[in-house]
């Protein structure tokens, strides 16, 4: 245990190490699929997707507030980026254009919020409805077929494991470098630690809040990137069901708290990959989509349980 | 009282926003359609607006007292599926069997309730974080007892205790009206409501003066689960068929509502009144679209920008934004 | 040359007037005490200092020019920043973190230049005498008295000339405040200039050059330090009149055992173990129980009514063999505890004073849940009257009152529940002058009644004031019970610091 105190990066994340080690290990014993190339390159391939949207959501939850509409923002900047392409835009201009809407989605949350001092929470859920019927606005419901070859050569690629996963890591590294090194990032800890702090130190923490909500708008566009490329089209219908909620679930799953201040990109990294582990480990022993919700809530429930038993020994028990 | 002092009353209601809103929203829709104003029409808004209510009034207790339940629309099509499956296993269909249905509905509720309020109360779990959970296992179980498809053959009598008129008005919006009714009473009037507010203004206070706050805390979860289970009653009623996928999206329609009827979501200030104004104005909205014609795609668009417009005037100032 | 000066300054908050016409000013390198009862108008005159608020009218001159202070951080460009009481660091955050936040030094525009921040880090600490503390600990592990100085780090970094301390020494012991006096002098010569704003009389009188008093608004008194000027003038400048006891004590008879507590032990949020404890409540008595600030008293009674863990020993009343185990426990067994934390413990801020009042006993004011509002507003009335509060009052959201007439409300509130025993955490804390006596006579008169009152204070004046028999906290162990009579300032002093020999050791 005194190890684990001299070097808090170990104490905070043994835990989920632990749980994601022990879970290959079962999963591996159970299913001989398990542990092939194939099968480990597709989890990745899954995870990458959910990675971005998670790392743009711990931007979120760092400054203390919340983003219920990232999976509605993938859908439209899916559906837009689609429609740009096909019309002959070039591929980087589409993409960017997307990006740059994801961004701008979360800009308008973000101002929102901070502007006229409404919780997050349900500007957010506002926005999940509004951009949800934008897509379908557009989209007239039906999904866009085909994505360019361009387009599919960055964020698919030709070999077993897609440039997908090469995109979530750099994204990761980049968010992971920048929460703790950049003025920025501390400025978003610092809000969601102690706004009122934060707005006598002189941060400015209107814009601090429009930047976390812009970056996890651009986030889910970039995910939407890499969905588009896995499934060679764009349907409006995407990010309905659950990714938005494993996007909240995973940092929490990896030790980031809701109210903000302790914040860490590489727990978000950790709990998307134990989600991801169990998924792919149900499917692998024929256990049917219908459990895989049933396992995926307790493991929520039970990183959450964990994590408050942890606060309680830190308080002291007071 | 003089038309002014009315007028200043009105002002000073949390909810007055909203109530104008309906008031205005009324009377533009009355003239723009005839078939606004069609009773039909009002059965039909009451009709859709019914399970919201029944929702919107436990969830408006429990915001009021500090938490939050995400889990109440997974709590719909369980419970749902349980009361199908029971009453698909009854050989014949009888008026007992309708009643023990009905008792099995708001009991299963209940139980999913009091295991969301045991671990917020006792194990001191985070109430957003842990109904996300809990709404994946509800859900996630009721896709197994249903096998993933919707079940028919319900009890006929079951569904005629809950469908059908009253004096012109659909006997389940009336039931929704009683419900409110005593959830209003409940949190203005009984100690319970006095608890729930003091622990929503400043639980730690209500510690320290000694009140046993997790037994409470347990008991709105309670009753939260257990209107779930009658707002699964009601729809497995009114559509006469139960369906794993129900109520998908209910509760942040009921938090909608709630919040939009002035209630404050970081708690210690709760209106019924007010809970029942927004579920009304939302109900018009949508009906009046759909009147008007706007074509599906875009209803959703903008029920969102209306609830984004109302949020912004009722909520404003409420939120964590307040350094200034 | 003064380096601050606010003429003529007014500010109204609705329909309140908080600063009538005010007058302030600060030279370069003195340490000036602002002093005022509570809502006298010291913080709103110090936020307007600092750029948190805008004046309605009145002239600010920062270096003979005239400025528009109406945000922080120009305040803060202009080298004016205020430490308030709740020092405003962000605990998730490492110490490193918290003294650089908003003006990390940038390497590249984007990134954070690491090695200047530390060492910069380093040289400021040293000069604030914190040289042993952990730049890459988490603050809301460290002492109140480590994060003071970090605060004040902080302040330096920031390029501070102007230093408002809101409050610093209410959380410290006797050393931790010679510490940062210590600093003070030392930014004092530097050229810098501290406000001092405190209720601790004594400690005014020993560091400040100079005293501004306000009282309801109005500066009524500017005056310089010097042996001529006692405490009593400056409560006299304060409210306006001469108090001649603070504390009036009339006695009470005391009788028999009320609540034992037997080798008491538990642990403090740092971990340090406290205890074993043992003394007796009596009937009819004020038992007062001191000690230097952190010695663990507000732990104590935490322990007591089951808020903190219990490591052993136990708590028993007379009455009943039931153990206090949980808070719920405590309220049924009579015991009504008032928490130090007035506005985070004790109130529900956004609710009125009345329900506040009668939060724990709806049961008997209610038939059927449902609460009697007619049988509710008799008894808050009669209690209003008894308290001396004004029943307007009571329809007030209770965040709205006086820090005196809050400390009424939760009063009430233990006495509406027929509390034998009373146990208050530092009651008369923050609250003006003239309402301390006036709580301190009520403590007398619930005693009188019969019941047991016990009180724990770091003010030594309170309880030697209030106390039938005292008892000493100290790192040691406690000591006594001494009678009201055996001690004195100095001897109480003595036993706090362990200087001396009692005889009467526990």
């Amino acid at each position: 245990m005194r190890i684990s105190k001299r070097f808090p990066f170990i104490d905070r994340y043994l835990g989920v190490v632990i749980t994601l080690i022990a879970l290959n290990v079962i999963f591996a014993l159970a299913s001989p699929y398990y542990w092939s190339a194939y099968n480990l390159t597709n989890i990745l391939d899954h995870s990458s997707i959910s990675l971005i949207l998670s790392v743009g959501m711990v931007f979120v939850l760092a400054t203390g507030g919340i983003d219920l509409s990232v999976g509605s923002t993938l859908a439209l900047t899916g559906i837009i980026t689609a429609l740009a392409m096909k019309s002959g835009v070039p591929t980087v201009v589409a993409v960017l254009l997307g990006l740059g809407l994801g961004a701008a989605i979360g800009l308008v949350n973000g101002w929102v919020i901070a502007r006229f001092n409404v919780q997050p929470f349900i500007v957010t859920l506002a926005m999940l409805s509004i951009a949800r019927g934008l897509t379908l606005v557009i989209s007239g419901g039906n999904p866009i077929i085909g994505m360019p070859e361009g387009f599919m050569r960055v964020f698919s690629g030709p070999r077993l494991l897609s440039n997908g996963v090469y995109v979530a890591a750099i994204v990761a590294l980049i968010a992971g470098g920048a929460l703790v090194g950049t003025p920025l990032g501390r400025a978003l800890r610092s809000v969601g630690g102690n706004a009122e702090a934060a707005y006598l130190c002189g941060i400015n923490t209107k814009r601090v809040r429009m930047a976390a909500h812009s970056i996890a708008g651009g986030a889910a566009a970039m995910a939407s990137m890499l969905f588009m490329a896995g499934m060679d089209a764009a349907e409006p219908i995407a990010g309905l069901t659950t990714e938005w909620m494993e996007a909240i679930a995973a940092p929490v799953i990896g030790g980031n708290t809701l109210s903000g201040g302790r914040s860490f990109v590489f727990g978000a990294v950790l709990g998307v990959l134990i989600l991801s582990t169990i998924k792919s480990g149900l499917n692998m022993v024929g256990v049917g989509q219908h459990f895989q919700q049933i396992a995926i809530g307790s493991v929520i429930i039970a990183a959450v349980i964990i994590d408050s038993l942890r606060n309680q020994r830190r308080q002291g028990g007071a | 009282m003089t038309g002014e002092q009315v007028l200043r009353r009105f002002r000073g209601l949390p909810y007055a926003g909203p109530a104008g809103a309906v008031l205005v929203l009324a009377i533009v829709l009355g003239l723009m359609t005839p078939r606004f104003l069609d009773m039909n029409n009002f059965v039909n808004i009451a009709n859709q607006i019914t399970v919201n209510i029944i929702l919107a009034v436990g969830m408006t207790i429990l915001i009021t007292s500090g938490g939050i339940d995400l889990s109440v629309g997974a709590n719909i099509a369980l419970t749902g599926v349980i009361v199908a499956q029971f009453f698909r296993g009854m050989p014949e269909a009888t008026a007992g069997g309708a009643l023990v249905g009905i008792g099995i509905g708001i009991l299963v509720g209940a139980v999913l309730g009091l295991f969301n309020g045991l671990i917020v109360a006792y194990l001191n779990a985070p109430p957003f974080i842990t109904t996300l959970g809990t709404m994946s296992v509800f859900r996630g179980l009721a896709l197994v007892f249903s096998g993933g498809r919707p079940l028919m053959g319900i009890n006929p009598l079951f569904v005629g205790s809950f469908t059908g008129f009253i004096a012109g008005i659909p006997k389940q919006f009336l039931i929704a009206l009683l419900v409110a009714g005593l959830g209003g009473y409940l949190l203005n009037r009984t100690t319970i409501g006095r608890v729930a507010t003091a622990m929503g203004g400043n639980e730690r206070c209500t510690v320290v003066s000694g009140l046993p706050t997790k037994r409470y805390k347990v008991l709105f979860y309670m009753i939260t689960g257990g209107l779930a289970g009658i707002g699964a009653l009601m729809l497995t009623a009114m559509m006469a068929v139960a369906e794993p996928i129900a109520g998908t999206f209910y509760e942040l329609d009921a938090v909608a509502v709630v919040v939009i009827g002035g209630t404050s979501l970081m708690g210690g200030f709760g209106t019924m009144a007010g809970t029942i104004v927004g579920a009304i104005l939302l109900g018009i909205v949508r009906n009046g679209l759909n009147l008007v014609g706007v074509p599906a795609n875009y209803q959703q668009l903008i029920v969102g920008l209306i609830i984004m417009f109302a949020v912004i005037g009722v909520g404003r100032g409420k939120g964590v934004a307040n350094e200034r | 040359m003064p380096v601050i000066e606010m003429n003529r300054l007014t500010k109204r908050f609705g329909g309140i007037l908080a600063l009538d016409s005010v007058d302030f000013s600060l030279e370069a390198g003195e340490i000036v005490g602002l002093l005022g009862e509570n809502g006298a108008g010291k913080s709103t005159l110090m936020r307007i200092l600092s750029g948190a608020e805008t004046p309605d009218s009145g002239e600010i001159r920062v270096n003979e020019q005239v400025e528009t202070l109406d945000n922080p951080d120009y305040a803060l460009r202009l080298g004016i920043g205020m430490i308030p009481q709740e020092l405003l660091l962000v605990n998730e955050m490492t110490v490193e973190e918290n003294l650089f936040l908003g003006r990390e030094p940038r390497l590249a525009t984007v990134l954070v230049d690491h090695g200047r921040m530390r060492s910069l880090s380093l040289e400021t600490l040293i000069q604030v005498g914190g040289e042993e503390i952990d730049l890459d600990a988490e603050v809301g592990t460290l002492s109140k008295a480590d994060q003071q100085l970090i605060a004040i780090a902080r302040r330096i970094i920031q390029g501070g000339r102007i230093f408002v301390m809101d409050e610093p020494t209410s959380a410290l012991t006797e050393k931790e405040t010679n510490h940062l006096f210590s600093v003070m002098r030392r930014l004092r010569s530097e050229g810098r200039t501290v406000v001092f704003i405190s209720h601790r009389l004594e400690e005014v009188l020993e560091i400040c050059d100079r005293f501004f008093v306000l009282r309801d608004g109005r500066m009524v008194a500017s005056l310089e330090n010097g042996s001529s000027v006692t405490k009593a003038d400056l409560v006299r400048h304060m409210i306006g009149s001469d108090v001649r006891d603070e504390y009036p004590h009339e006695g009470s008879t005391q009788g028999a055992d009320l609540m034992t507590v037997t080798d008491l032990t538990f642990a403090n949020n740092q971990g340090r173990v406290i205890g074993p404890i043992t003394f007796s409540l009596h009937t009819g008595e004020i038992l007062g129980i001191t000690g230097l600030v952190g010695v663990g008293k507000t732990e104590l009674a935490q322990t007591i009514v089951g808020l903190r863990h219990r490591r052993s020993g136990s708590v028993q009343l007379a009455d009943t063999a039931r153990h206090v185990r949980t808070p719920v426990d405590a309220n049924r067994s009579g015991i009504g505890y008032v928490s130090e934390d007035r506005r985070g413990e004790g109130l529900v801020l956004g609710l009125q004073s009345l329900r506040n009042m009668t939060l724990t006993i709806l049961r008997s004011i209610s038939r059927f849940l449902t609460i009697r509002r007619g049988q509710e507003r008799e008894l808050g009335d009669e209690y209003a009257k008894r308290l001396n509060m004004k029943p307007e009052y009571l329809t007030l959201a209770a965040g709205k009152l006086s820090g005196g007439n809050q400390q009424k409300v939760v009063l009430s509130r233990r006495l509406m529940g027929d509390s034998s025993i009373l146990i208050l955490d530092e009651p008369t804390k923050g609250i003006d002058v003239g309402a301390k006596s006036e709580i301190a006579r009520l403590l007398g008169d619930f005693a009188r009644e019969g019941r047991g009152v016990l009180v724990l204070s770091s003010e030594p004046r309170e309880i030697l004031g209030v106390s039938d028999r005292i008892l000493v906290l100290t790192d040691d162990g406690i000591h006594g019970p001494f009678q009201r009579g055996d001690l004195d300032y100095g001897r109480l002093m003595a036993i706090e610091f362990g200087t001396q020999e009692d005889s009467d050791d526990r």
